[in-house]
């Protein structure tokens, strides 16, 4: 049920509206409980028909990072 | 940009995190609880366990709003939909849950206007385009699912809308899940989508507590792995703490907008969760604000006398994770997937239809040389 579905912008509709590209379906969402404005080639994390969080690239990267530092630093002991 | 998400499915980087995490886990052996359906399918559905060490246990609580939905809300919401001019509206997965001899689905088969929508957003829709109609939106779900129905009600719907309520909180039943003193849990998997809303602060509570290590998990093999390892690492700590391994969907704050929101339009509830009960302030009911569309002000529903648990079934067990699918007597005998007798059967999220379409395979129990 708290399935989401991770998908590209692809087209503004309007302040609160985006068509999404989820695989080959298209998905009108409401993107009202963001607090920030989305733009085209955001990924947002979309549930029911609402995106509730943006995915942030940095964050995800610096996650990789630690993944990486981890298995490094135990390989040394 | 491309999927930010993708690099946490990599086999290879698995498989060094599965190496290291057979090197940490203690002697004794460790439990390690999530309370989110979609772990749940995350888990059997990459494989999970079968990767693990046997030493390591991963259990499934109450994650499925479908499971713990209490079967004399189904029960009203059959009622309603057989209303003259209703047309009752839900999630597709609410259609074949159970509830004593009959289901929203057979409703559906004997006349009832019954239609599955994707959000709250399309219940409205419908309510406007057929304005002779009322239209009753039966709401389930937990915190990820909620705000959207509560943003129909601040967006001034029609008066034929109303909301049937029977979403729930998570914290509250994690509480419920750290009391059992049957239950001895090293740690919880957080569920990821419910953390976007609430935040990372009701876990640093949660660990204060209890003392119990928590780490908010995403839905990759590779994020659901880095939770187990944080709790691996907290079980030599004498002091527990809340981890986020899904920075980059879950923000320290969560999503305040979206809480504010819920906070404008509903209070919080005892509530009932099918079979465990009542668990206090677990539930979210329209404030009275909202009287107009709230269904249980709107329609006269009678009171009904429901068994939420049908004979020889284990569900209520299995929602808490005291019990596998598999020691159910019904489980696959009597009890299937396309013929569910328990709630827990029934949806993609719901443990015992996890265990029956992924059957908790492995290579071991394939026999495979």
């Amino acid at each position: 049920m708290c399935l989401s579905i991770h998908c590209k912008d692809v087209d503004v509709l309007a302040e609160d509206r985006v068509v999404r590209n989820a695989g080959n379906v298209k998905l009108e969402i409401s993107t009202f409980l963001l607090a920030e404005t989305v733009k085209v080639g955001d990924y947002l994390v979309v549930h029911a028909g609402s995106a509730i969080s943006t995915l942030d690239e940095e964050a995800a990267l610096e996650t990789l990072e630690l993944i990486n530092d981890f298995l490094d630093s135990k390989e040394a002991n | 940009m491309t999927n930010p998400s993708v690099p946490f499915r990599n086999r290879q980087l698995v498989e060094k995190l599965i190496e290291k995490i057979e090197t940490m886990v203690p002697e004794n052996g460790v439990t390690i609880c999530h309370v989110c359906g979609t772990h749940e399918n995350a888990i059997a559905r990459w494989g999970i366990r079968s990767l693990l060490p046997k030493n390591l246990e991963v259990i499934a609580g109450p994650g499925c709003p479908v499971c713990i939905c209490p079967a004399v809300d189904v029960h009203e919401a059959i009622w309603l939909a057989k209303e003259e001019g209703v047309i009752l509206c839900t999630f597709g997965d609410m259609m074949r849950v159970p509830v004593e001899d009959t289901s929203l689905n057979r409703a559906k088969a004997e006349g009832a206007d019954i239609r599955v929508v994707y959000g709250a957003a399309d219940a409205v829709k419908i309510a406007r385009e057929n304005p002779d109609r009322e239209i009753v939106f039966l709401s389930i779900g937990f915190e990820t699912t909620v705000p959207m129905t509560a943003v129909t009600l601040l967006q001034n719907p029609p008066e034929n809308y109303s909301v049937l309520s029977v979403n729930r909180l998570v914290p509250p039943a994690l509480e419920a899940l750290a009391s059992q003193e049957d239950l001895q849990l090293d740690g919880f998997i957080m569920p990821g989508h419910v953390s976007v809303i609430i935040g990372m602060e009701p876990y640093h509570e949660f660990a204060k507590k209890y003392n119990i290590a928590n780490s908010v998990g995403g839905f990759e093999p590779i994020d659901i792995l880095l939770s187990i390892i944080n709790i691996l690492e907290q079980t030599k700590l004498e002091t527990k703490y809340a981890h986020n391994a899904y920075p980059r969907v879950v923000p320290e704050e969560g999503n305040k907008k979206a809480r504010d929101i819920l906070n404008e339009v509903y209070e919080v509830i005892d509530a009932s969760w099918r079979g465990l009960g009542v668990i206090p302030n677990s539930g979210l009911e329209l404030s009275s604000r909202f009287d107009k569309y709230n269904a249980r002000k709107k329609f006269n529903i009678p009171k009904f006398e429901i068994k939420d648990i049908p004979p020889g079934c284990l569900c209520h067990l299995v929602i808490m994770g005291k019990k596998k699918p598999t020691d159910c007597p019904l489980f696959l005998k009597k009890c299937f997937p396309e013929n569910p007798v328990g709630p827990c059967m029934v949806s993609e999220e719901g443990t015992c239809m996890i265990y029956a379409k992924y059957g908790g395979l492995s290579i071991d129990s394939l026999n495979v040389d």
